[in-house]
C-alpha cells in the first residue's frame, strides 16, 4: 500500500508542478518578462564585502545575522532580474539563430550559449546566497559572472552591429 | 460507464486521425521524427486495439488481446521515451555549452529514477492476480522514468530561461501530463486488482483515456499554432535596457 500511494503522490505532484509551469508560461511570462529599474546604491551597498565586516564588527550577532538575511532577500530579487534580462535578450535574440545571414546565426547562437551560462551562474550565485543566508557566518566566493556577462554584452552588441537595418532594443 | 469509456476511446482514435493530417500536411516527421513515429503508432495500436475488444471485426480470445496489448504497450513507451530525449535535444539545440551539463544531469536522473522504479517492481503490491500484475508493476517503473524525465525537462527550461518552440513545449506536456495521470491510474490497477471491482478499474481506465484525449488536444493545439512559445514577450526599452547594463557591470566589477 505505502508504495503505491508513494506512486500516486509522485504522480500527483508531478501533474502539478507540469500544469503549473504550463500555466505559468502563459499567463505570467508577459508580467515577467518586464524588466524593472534598478537603485546603483543599493545593489553597491547590497554587495559589498567591506560594509558586511563593519556591521560584523560594530552590531550585535544576533542584529548581524537578521541584517544579513535581509540583505540576502533582496540581492537574491536582483539576480532574478539579472535572470530576467538576459531571458529577455533570449527571446529577442532566437529568431536570428536560424537567421540566412551566417553572421546573424553565428552570434544569435553565441549569445544564447552565453545567456545559458549567465543562467548557471546566477543559479551559483542563488546557491551560495541560500548557503549565506542560512548559515550567515559564512563568506562565499563571488561567483563568475563577470567575464561570462561581458561576453555576452558584446555578442549582443557584434549582433547589433550585423543587423543594423533591423536592430535588436538593446543597450550598448 | 463502458459505453462512456468507448466513445471516450473512439473519441481519441478520432482525434488521433485528425493529428495524423496535420502531421502529414505540416511535415512534423521531419522536425520531430520520434512523435510522428509516437503517434501514428498509438493510432495503430488504439485501431487495432479497439476492434480486437468490441469484438465487431475479430473474434478473438483474450490471450490474443493481452498479447497485443503489452506488445503494443512496450513499443508506444519506448517510443515515448525516445520522444522526451527529441524534445531535449531540440531544446538544447542552440546550447552547446548546456549540453554536457544536461547529459550529465540527465544521466544521473535516469539512474536515480530506474533505481525509483526498480524498488517498485521489488516490493509493489500483489493486488492483481491475473498475468497483468508484473507487467503492470513494470508500466509503473517505466511511467514514472518518463514522468521525471518531463519533470526534469521543465525544471531544466525554468532554471535557464530556455525558449521554448510552441511545438516542443506542447509535445513535453502532453506526454508529461498523460503520463503522470497513466502513471496513477496504472499503480492504482496495479493495487487494487479486478478484485478492487469494476467501478475502481472503470474509474482508472476512463481517467486515462481522457489523460490521452485532452493531450491529443494539447498536441493538436501546438502543432498548428506559432512557432515560439516565447514571442508575444514584451522587450524592455533601450533606455531602460541602457540603465541595466550600467547597473549590471557597476555590480560585477566590484
Amino acid at each position: 500500500m505505502i508504495i503505491t500511494l508513494i506512486v500516486v503522490a509522485f504522480a500527483v505532484l508531478a501533474l502539478a508542478a507540469i500544469l503549473g509551469y504550463a500555466f505559468r508560461g502563459l499567463r505570467g511570462h508577459r508580467a515577467e518578462s518586464s524588466v524593472r529599474s534598478v537603485d546603483l546604491r543599493t545593489i553597491r551597498v547590497l554587495t559589498d564585502r567591506e560594509d558586511e565586516t563593519f556591521l560584523r564588527e560594530k552590531v550585535p550577532a544576533k542584529k548581524f545575522k537578521t541584517l544579513k538575511r535581509r540583505r540576502i532577500g533582496i540581492t537574491l530579487k536582483y539576480v532574478d532580474n539579472i535572470a530576467r534580462y538576459v531571458t529577455a535578450m533570449q527571446v529577442a535574440t532566437q529568431q536570428f539563430c536560424e537567421s540566412a545571414d551566417p553572421a546573424a546565426a553565428h552570434q544569435a547562437m553565441q549569445i544564447m550559449d552565453l545567456a545559458a551560462e549567465i543562467h548557471k551562474q546566477c543559479m551559483v550565485f542563488r546557491l551560495k546566497l541560500t548557503l549565506e543566508f542560512m548559515f550567515p557566518a559564512l563568506e562565499l566566493a563571488p561567483s563568475l559572472l563577470v567575464p561570462r556577462y561581458q561576453a555576452f554584452r558584446e555578442s549582443v552588441n557584434r549582433l547589433n552591429a550585423i543587423q543594423a537595418q533591423r536592430p535588436l532594443s538593446v543597450a550598448s | 460507464m463502458s459505453d462512456f469509456i468507448q466513445w471516450t476511446w473512439l473519441g481519441g482514435i478520432v482525434l488521433q486521425v485528425s493529428l495524423a493530417v496535420v502531421i502529414v500536411f505540416r511535415k512534423i516527421w521531419s522536425r520531430f521524427p520520434f512523435f510522428a513515429a509516437y503517434l501514428l503508432t498509438n493510432l495503430g495500436t488504439s485501431g487495432l486495439l479497439f476492434l480486437l475488444s468490441t469484438g465487431h471485426v475479430w473474434h478473438v480470445s483474450k490471450h490474443v488481446y493481452f498479447y497485443c496489448y503489452w506488445l503494443t504497450q512496450a513499443i508506444t513507451l519506448t517510443l515515448g521515451l525516445a520522444t522526451l530525449f527529441e524534445i531535449f535535444t531540440t531544446l538544447l539545440a542552440s546550447y552547446p555549452s548546456l549540453r554536457k551539463l544536461a547529459l550529465l544531469v540527465c544521466r544521473y536522473a535516469v539512474l536515480a529514477l530506474g533505481l525509483l522504479g526498480s524498488l517498485v517492481v521489488i516490493f509493489h503490491h500483489q493486488g492483481e492476480t491475473t498475468p497483468n500484475g508484473p507487467l503492470f508493476a513494470l508500466e509503473v517503473a517505466v511511467r514514472i522514468a518518463e514522468v521525471g524525465l518531463v519533470v526534469l525537462l521543465f525544471v531544466f527550461a525554468a532554471i535557464f530561461g530556455l525558449p521554448w518552440r510552441r511545438s516542443a513545449f506542447g509535445i513535453a506536456l502532453g506526454i508529461g501530463m498523460y503520463a503522470s495521470v497513466q502513471l496513477g491510474a496504472v499503480a492504482w490497477q496495479s493495487y487494487s486488482g479486478h478484485a478492487g471491482g469494476h467501478r475502481s478499474w472503470d474509474i482508472s481506465t476512463m481517467a486515462s483515456l481522457l489523460a490521452f484525449d485532452l493531450s491529443l488536444l494539447v498536441w493538436m493545439g501546438s502543432l498548428l499554432s506559432r512557432q515560439y512559445a516565447t514571442s508575444n514577450v514584451e522587450l524592455p526599452e533601450r533606455a531602460q535596457l541602457e540603465q541595466w547594463n550600467k547597473a549590471l557591470t557597476e555590480l560585477i566589477y566590484q
